[in-house]
């Protein structure tokens, strides 16, 4: 008992620095405790009964955890409010909600309260999701499950706990179960952990345990390692999901911290975790085991640099320039990991890419290396922008030429007076005749080049 | 640029003379496409001088029949046509059979103005002797064209058997017309076996006339086809094979060079027929219709004197990528199914007629969007783009954000990364997202902090990063 005040202090202390230094808002625990008082909890359980064990410890508990800061307990209890034999399906409520949990009120409340009904355990877990309200952000839920018997009202407490994760109310409920028997552990199994308990003083210290673990830190280090593997990559979000149900669990922006290190990170304990690295491409590492009650550290290879795509040239502001833009793909394939527009800078992770640049005509990039740390810098001709005058509509169409072909880039719009088109610089031919010509024979060609950022006009 | 200032943008001519001036290669002057039409007219008669000419047509020896028409034709035609000159080439004239010489032939006159007395009196010269080597002749004759590109070349091959030199005078005859020397030869039998006649349907027209008369009037028809004019009509076929299709640029290639010959746009006249073209009929070419994508025809040859059609099939249909509501800055990127290079790039709501086809379009919305498209010959396919929602993102300080979809899969992947400095506004598709985000000047995980917005089509949705 002593040794567990001791750990609980030494925490609050812990926590009480870290916010200190920083100021910032640590992540809140929430513990709901859902409690059984179905009529059977007053069995006798070696000279206590089941529900005087468990409000006794319960007490001891309050005490010692209203103590620390950003943990913050609720209780909510079912089969109190009425009768056994009135079968009361829906008898379960909320007694104390969180923010409220002083040791006195849980105290007041449980002394008001007795174990006379029926088990109507998925209604119950079904009402802890409004129990969590504003959830948001990064607490931690936790329910912990007291039971001394299954389910009596035909419910689906599976379902209804799986409910609960899918949504991300709460990390796995545990279930602490007194003299459960071995069809009712297994029954149980599917919501959460079963901690079957024989005696009370079992009873206690497995709470507790399970408490402590909840609140205790486990902490995870995730270093995104360089090329030379070291963990200098930082300022991307990750993801981190329970391997199992696929669910996010955690956002974090990574971070270094004063001393130059990946920050720590505070994650529960209970779950394997798949991580998504969010850069360009994401990496994903599985099944991550985190050790409780430790520091963990994860290393991650997203070695990266940047790619920087420039127009270059002076060139004015126009709506044909900011429309270019720029596909960028993994060398030899052909799925578009980014687009990015002109004058801008992108982290990748290293290697080659591919980058098909949406100019008339279109320029495609091939194998363009991206190092660890440096900028590529990718320069891409600053386009002249060519206007066409028409005093009578033309049919036609602006070509260039690629391997002796022509290449048509561009058609014309049969009845506008005046289009613009941003070309590349380089030597094109407009192929055209007026809808009035008399033969196909007054078709006209015309040659022009386009300088960069240039300007030029055509009159047809 | 100082020097034009004064003179602005309003000045189209001075800005434009400075340009004409900065770009010294500049070649735009506008010339209409001429009509082809020959200066001169060369025609070259390539005459089998072998052993087997000594033999009988209706009761006279075949190569004085053949050479006393051809005289009378020539003089009569130089009367009549002061553009048309002749020459004559022999084969198997010099060795007899016996020495089996494949390299007998010989130009016995070469063109020249009023050359029927020359070409009579050379033809009374020599008489029928060896081999039969069309092939290497053939060969030779393209040496016997001046080099001008303003006549019309034709070779008359008049020959009374086949090959019998092992040369292929089929690759011969190709040679000549594919690197734009001559005509395809026209060939005129001499009481040919029929089973032989099927051997020259490669080299080119054959014409196997059944006596002296019909040989006479062969010869005239051929040479009044070669100076008639090669029209050409180009169809551009829709998908019931109706020539509608028009106002499409197209180019015609040397097929054997791949040089451009001509480029047009295809028009139809009053009648609503696609426009004729007057073209070189020497030579093959390739036709490319410049649809998107282009679609081309290859190895085409011109009947010469004669109206050609060339039909290509370039059914199309229109194609646009539409969405409901607010405007969006998207574009669809649309490739070739199965290829990578872009062929168009449109707006949102634009409209564009491509080739009835499978396509590839790439819509860049956030998160991009994989559309496949069949484009319907004829109509319009519309592809519907959900509508985007906004999400106005509202700032208290300057933030990172990234903002994650929801996959089917679960897989959160990121669509967006930004610094914001202040409160911006983005378009993205209907989804579950996940937006994650740290204040800039926090140095610590445990700052980042996110919501789940779902965004519904359409929908202005606040989100508040606070």
């Amino acid at each position: 008992m002593l040794r567990y005040i001791r750990l609980l202090v030494l925490l609050a202390i812990l926590v009480f620095s870290v916010v200190n230094l920083h100021a910032q808002e640590q992540p809140k625990t929430r513990i709901l405790f859902l409690l059984d008082a179905s009529y059977s909890m007053e069995k006798n359980w070696k000279g206590e009964t089941y529900w005087s064990t468990v409000k006794r410890t319960l007490y001891e508990m309050a005490d010692s955890m209203s103590k620390l800061p950003n943990v913050e307990w609720g209780l909510r209890v079912f089969g109190h409010t009425s009768r056994f034999v009135d079968n009361n399906c829906k008898d379960s409520k909320l007694e104390v909600a969180f923010g409220n949990g002083t040791p006195l009120s849980l105290k007041k409340r449980l002394e008001l309260i007795r174990p006379i009904g029926i088990t109507p355990l998925a209604y119950a877990m079904e009402r802890c999701a409004a129990d969590f309200q504003n959830t948001q952000g990064q607490s931690r839920n936790f329910i912990v499950f007291i039971t001394d018997g299954a389910e009596s009202c035909g419910g689906d407490p599976c379902a209804v706990a799986q409910a609960l994760e899918r949504n991300n109310i709460v990390l796995k409920p545990v279930i602490i179960g007194i003299q459960l028997q071995q069809q009712t552990v297994e029954e149980l199994g599917c919501i959460g952990k079963v901690f079957n308990t024989q005696a009370p003083s079992e009873f206690s210290d497995q709470l507790k345990k399970v408490v402590e673990e909840s609140i205790a830190k486990t902490t995870l280090q995730i270093n995104l390692n360089d090329i030379a593997g070291k963990p200098t990559e930082t300022g991307v979000a990750m993801t981190l999901y329970d391997s199992e149900s696929n669910m996010p669990k955690y956002h974090f922006y990574h971070c270094m911290n004063s001393r130059g290190v990946p920050d720590t990170l505070t994650v529960s304990p209970i779950f394997t975790y798949d991580i998504t690295i969010h850069t360009i491409p994401e990496v994903t590492v599985k099944n991550v085991a985190i050790h409780k009650m430790m520091h963990n550290v994860v290393d991650v290879p997203a070695p990266q640099g940047t790619m920087q795509i420039a127009l270059d040239g002076n060139v004015s502001k126009s709506a044909s320039v900011d429309k270019l833009r720029c596909l960028v793909k993994k060398a030899k394939t052909h799925t578009t990991l980014n687009v990015q527009s002109m004058n801008t800078s992108e982290k990748y992770l290293i290697g080659s890419y591919d980058v098909d640049v949406l100019t008339l005509p279109r320029i495609y990039l091939k194998d363009v290396k991206v190092d660890q740390s440096k900028t590529t810098h990718v320069k891409i001709p600053a386009p002249g922008i060519l206007t066409i005058n028409k005093s009578v509509e033309q049919y036609g169409a602006i070509f260039t030429m690629e391997g002796g072909k022509l290449l048509k880039l561009y058609d014309l719009s049969g009845s506008d007076n005046q289009e613009t088109v941003a070309l590349q610089p380089g030597r094109y031919k407009i192929i055209y005749k007026s809808k009035f010509a008399k033969t196909i024979h007054t078709t006209f060609e015309k040659d022009f080049e386009i300088i960069s950022a240039g300007a030029m006009a055509l009159k047809l | 640029m100082g020097k034009c200032i004064p003179c602005d943008v309003l000045l189209r001519s001075c800005f434009f003379g400075f340009l004409m001036a900065l770009l010294l290669p500049y070649s735009g002057i506008a010339q209409e496409i001429p009509k082809f039409k020959p200066q001169v007219n060369r025609i070259l008669f390539v005459l089998d001088v072998s052993g087997s000419m000594k033999e009988k047509w209706n009761g006279r020896v075949r190569y004085d029949i053949a050479t006393e028409l051809l005289g009378q034709l020539v003089d009569s035609v130089e009367r009549t046509n002061p553009n048309v000159e002749f020459a004559v080439r022999v084969f198997g004239s010099q060795y007899p059979r016996e020495q089996k010489n494949c390299i007998d032939t010989r130009l016995l006159v070469p063109f020249a103005k009023d050359n029927a007395t020359r070409i009579k009196s050379a033809l009374k010269t020599i008489g029928p002797n060896g081999m039969t080597p069309i092939a290497y002749s053939l060969t030779q004759s393209a040496k016997d064209f001046p080099n001008d590109p303003k006549a019309l070349n034709s070779v008359i091959l008049i020959t009374d058997g086949d090959e019998n030199c092992s040369s292929d005078p089929c690759a011969a005859s190709k040679a000549l017309s594919s690197k734009r020397i001559s005509l395809k030869p026209f060939i005129v039998g001499l009481n040919m076996d029929v089973s032989i006649t099927k051997k020259f349907e490669c080299i080119g027209t054959f014409y196997n006339p059944k006596d002296a008369g019909a040989f006479s009037n062969t010869i005239g028809v051929i040479i009044n086809q070669t100076l008639n004019n090669t029209t050409v009509q180009v169809n551009l076929l829709d998908k019931k094979a109706e020539p509608t299709i028009t106002n499409i640029p197209f180019t015609l290639y040397d097929h054997a060079t791949g040089k451009i010959l001509y480029n047009f746009v295809h028009g139809l006249d009053s009648k609503g027929n696609p426009d004729t073209l007057f073209l070189d009929p020497v030579g093959i070419y390739d036709i490319e219709v410049h649809t998107t994508p282009s679609v081309r025809k290859e190895e085409i040859e011109l009947t010469p004197g004669k109206h050609n059609i060339i039909a290509v099939d370039v059914p199309m249909g229109n194609v646009a990528f539409t969405s409901n509501g607010s405007a969006t800055d998207a574009l669809a990127v649309i490739r070739e199914d199965g290829k990578q290079d872009i062929i168009r790039v449109l707006g949102i709501g634009q409209v564009s007629e491509l080739l009835a086809n499978k396509y590839n379009a790439e819509i860049l919305t956030r998160p991009e969007i994989l559309v496949d498209t069949t484009i319907i010959a004829g109509g319009l396919t519309d592809k519907k783009i959900p509508q985007a929602a906004t999400f106005a993102l509202q700032l208290v300080e300057p933030i990172s954000v990234s903002i994650l979809k929801q996959e089917k899969s679960g897989a959160l992947n990121m669509v967006l990364r930004k610094e914001l400095k202040s409160s911006e506004s983005i378009l993205i598709q209907p989804g579950e997202y996940y937006v994650v985000y740290k204040a800039t000047k926090s140095n610590e995980s445990a700052a980042t902090k996110w919501i789940k917005v779902v965004a519904e089509d359409g929908r202005y949705i606040s989100v508040n990063l606070n």
